[in-house]
């Protein structure tokens, strides 16, 4: 601090020395330089009136507008901060667990996404050879089925074992009429009027 | 000292159960270095701020002028000291108060709070530096502007 004769106290000292807290050589100082400075004690009269209509005017403390609610507010609050709280994680016994597995979470993360990569390359090679297209063919023995657009005609399929062969019998089909020509060999015709069925010998027995 | 610092009456009450609920919660790790009440201011320094801080990017740019007018917010407001006084009395002890909180709503935060600290809950200056987190010397300095200051504004305002 602070006094040479022009040198004005520092500010933190003027609050001492407006509130009445400064003593000794501190407040001779304060004082002596004060002397040349008149407005300072016409600041410090006026901080002081201005101290007194602030603590007559502005209440310390007030009481809530409805204390009963306020105070009911109150322990409500805590009230759930207690049983959402460590209380409630011993109550259910996961508070325990749940610490734990964040503690070792973090150490196990990263085994675990190692695994899991090791596993999924593994499921993939396996699903690969079952796709193979050089893997034996399964025989399967179900039992053809024909589509027949007329509801009347029934097909049975006969497979004699010793021929090797496939037989399928049309039954219900209408009579062919007389003027329907069939022939055996494919047939080009110049008469755009006639009628022919071209039949290979694996559809007619 | 929250009423003080923001202004409005149902954000002070809800200000003020939050710092009980903090302080119900942080009680096990108070220590009897401090006052009780001390801590308390502590508490309640940080829930004002915090409010400051939020409300300030809120309301960026806005000007709201019910903080400037507690005429229009304070009349009949239950928050109010009893008054025993003849009506011209109180009437003029109203008009004082609402003159002084207008001054004070002019101040800074942190010069405002110095001075509620101080001449408000009439706290000394080593509490009051306990409170917010700063040296003496930045208290009584902050102190000494924050005065000058508001005694501009309640001159302005007369």
């Amino acid at each position: 601090m602070k006094t040479h004769n022009d040198q004005a106290p520092d500010p933190a000292d003027l609050t001492l020395w407006i509130d009445g807290e400064l003593d000794g050589d501190e407040l001779a100082r304060v004082e002596a330089w004060v002397k040349d400075h008149p407005e300072y004690i016409a600041e410090r009269e006026a901080v002081h009136a201005m101290q007194s209509e602030i603590r007559a005017n502005i209440p310390a403390s007030v009481d809530p507008p409805h204390a009963d609610f306020f105070n009911q507010r109150i322990l409500r609050a805590i009230e759930n901060e207690r049983l959402d709280g460590p209380e409630r994680e011993v109550e259910l016994g996961f508070g325990s667990l749940s610490a734990v597995a964040g503690k070792f979470g973090r150490w196990l993360a990263l085994p675990t996404a190692a695994v899991a990569m090791l596993l999924c390359f593994y499921m993939g090679t396996q699903v690969s050879q079952v796709s193979d297209p050089v893997a034996p063919i399964v025989k399967v023995s179900a039992k053809p089925a024909i589509y027949m657009p007329d509801g009347n005609v029934r097909a049975n399929i006969l497979s004699p074992d010793h021929t090797g062969a496939t037989v399928i019998v049309l039954e219900g089909l209408e009579d062919i009429p007389d003027d329907f020509e069939l022939v055996g060999e494919p047939q080009h015709s110049g008469s755009a009027s006639t009628q022919a069925v071209t039949v290979s010998r694996e559809l007619i027995f | 000292m929250i009423y003080n610092m923001v202004k409005n009456d149902a954000d002070a009450w809800d200000l003020s159960q939050e710092v009980f609920i903090k302080a119900w919660k942080a009680l096990p790790r108070f220590e009897s270095r401090a006052r009780f009440s001390t801590w308390l201011f502590r508490i309640s320094h940080n829930a004002v701020y915090d409010w400051l801080r939020k409300h300030r990017i809120q309301g960026d740019g806005e000007l709201n002028d019910e903080v400037f007018d507690a005429a229009k917010i304070e009349p009949g407001a239950l928050t109010r000291p009893k008054q025993d006084q003849q009506p011209d009395q109180a009437l003029e002890q109203r008009e004082l108060r609402q003159r002084i909180e207008q001054a004070l709503n002019q101040l800074s935060d942190q010069h405002r709070e110095v001075v509620v600290l101080r001449e408000v809950q009439g706290l000394d200056y080593k509490e009051i530096a306990d409170i917010i987190g700063s040296s003496l010397g930045t208290v009584m300095s902050r102190l000494y502007y924050a005065r000058q200051k508001l005694q501009q504004h309640l001159k302005f305002e007369s």
